[in-house]
């Protein structure tokens, strides 16, 4: 078991500061312990039935802490920057930062989660689209989408 | 620049500033402990151990019990239960699976239903599921199973088991179509069917085309395996 145990610690350590970025992203900071937390777990379960053919263990990671954020059905609250900051000195970048957060969790959840993977995350086209399990064509016009989505929440935004 | 390059750029700034501000994540051996707690119960002491001896001794003489009763009580007309396995050919078998086929068709059932349909019940399958039906086909022969809609060449050995699962798989969900001819795009879609077609020798899972048809039917002249 302990065997096994570091074999299998070895494989994550790779990819654990991935995996929370993307719990923290999608859930917010009041839950993303708890996603990872499950995501983990549910790695260790299902450990045996990682096929490399399909993918690698990045990819089959980060895909099981989306599926675990999307299925926590918590709205994430993106990482975000609490209003109190505003008042503080850089406030320019700080409430672009609000506005730009807020629109994000307008998106639906597949919009999102491409954006977070895609930006946040900074992983490539290819590697969203594996996760997403959808091609890459696909992953590229829901960025497309997102963007204008963002952008039309961000004119309201500026207008209120 | 365009409105669409303005938001690239201020989503890239803004994961910037993110990364820089970040909390690090936690570290991971002590939540790999909890996750071991959760996945492995830890050993109990002899009271527990005592507990487990004797509810598997109650389980063992109930399995005897049951198979007692089953061979007291089999239909005279020969279906056998649907957990024994038949012979090749028979009646009870029209799906043609061999013994070691039959065993395989079994495991391979099971892994999948325990993935995609929750984890079993009592009666060794999960609740949402309500039927499991196998076929042994040659390769060839089973190409509409493996690949329904035609849309893939998929290369199937000399002999594949086909088996379908019907029922509800919460943990599997299907996106629409990506180019919005769906009202909700991001909508999830249901899957009611699952049709793994698995390499007989090997055991290797080839394809496992799902469905979200309405009336999901087993597998024709087939071998249940499970049927609620």
């Amino acid at each position: 078991m302990d065997c096994v145990r570091e074999q299998f610690t070895a494989w994550v350590s790779p990819h654990w500061d991935a995996m929370a970025r993307l719990a923290l992203r999608l859930s917010g900071p009041a839950e993303w312990e708890e996603v990872l937390q499950e995501a983990l777990t549910l790695a260790w379960r299902k450990r045996d039935r990682f096929d490399p053919e399909r993918g690698g263990a990045r990819t089959w990671l980060l895909a099981l802490t989306a599926d675990r954020a999307r299925k926590s059905h918590r709205r994430a609250r993106p990482a975000t920057v609490q209003l109190d900051d505003v008042a503080d000195a850089q406030t320019a970048d700080v409430a672009r930062d609000v506005d730009l957060d807020r629109a994000i969790a307008g998106l639906t959840a597949r919009q999102r989660c491409v954006v977070e993977l895609y930006y946040f995350l900074d992983l490539p086209v290819a590697d969203v689209a594996a996760i997403m399990a959808c091609s890459p064509g696909t992953v590229k016009s829901t960025l497309s989408d997102a963007r204008s989505r963002l952008r039309a929440a961000l004119e309201v935004s500026a207008n209120d | 620049m365009t409105d669409t390059d303005m938001i690239d750029r201020a989503l890239r700034a803004r994961a910037s500033r993110w990364a820089a501000t970040e909390p690090a994540a936690p570290p991971l051996r002590p939540m790999l402990d909890k996750a071991l707690g959760a996945a492995v119960p830890a050993r109990q002491g002899p009271v527990r151990g005592r507990r487990v001896w004797l509810s598997a001794a109650v389980g063992v003489l109930a399995v005897v019990a049951v198979v007692a009763l089953v061979a007291v009580l089999r239909p005279a007309d020969g279906h056998a239960p649907a957990a024994q396995a038949p012979t090749s050919g028979t009646l009870d078998n029209p799906g043609g699976l061999t013994a070691a086929e039959y065993a395989l068709a079994l495991r391979i059932a099971h892994r999948q239903a325990e993935a995609s349909a929750g984890g079993p019940t009592a009666n060794g399958w999960p609740a949402t599921l309500t039927s499991v039906t196998a076929l042994a086909l040659p390769g060839p022969a089973a190409s509409t199973y493996a690949n329904p809609s035609g849309a893939i060449n998929t290369q199937l050995p000399g002999r594949v088991l086909v088996i379908r699962l019907i029922g509800s798989f919460p943990d599997t969900d299907v996106a629409p179509p990506p180019c919005g001819s769906s009202p909700d795009p991001c909508a999830h879609l249901a899957v009611t069917e699952m049709t793994p077609v698995v390499d007989a020798q090997s055991g290797k899972v080839l394809t496992n085309p799902v469905s979200t048809t309405t009336a999901p039917a087993p597998l024709p002249h087939a071998t249940v395996l499970y049927q609620r």
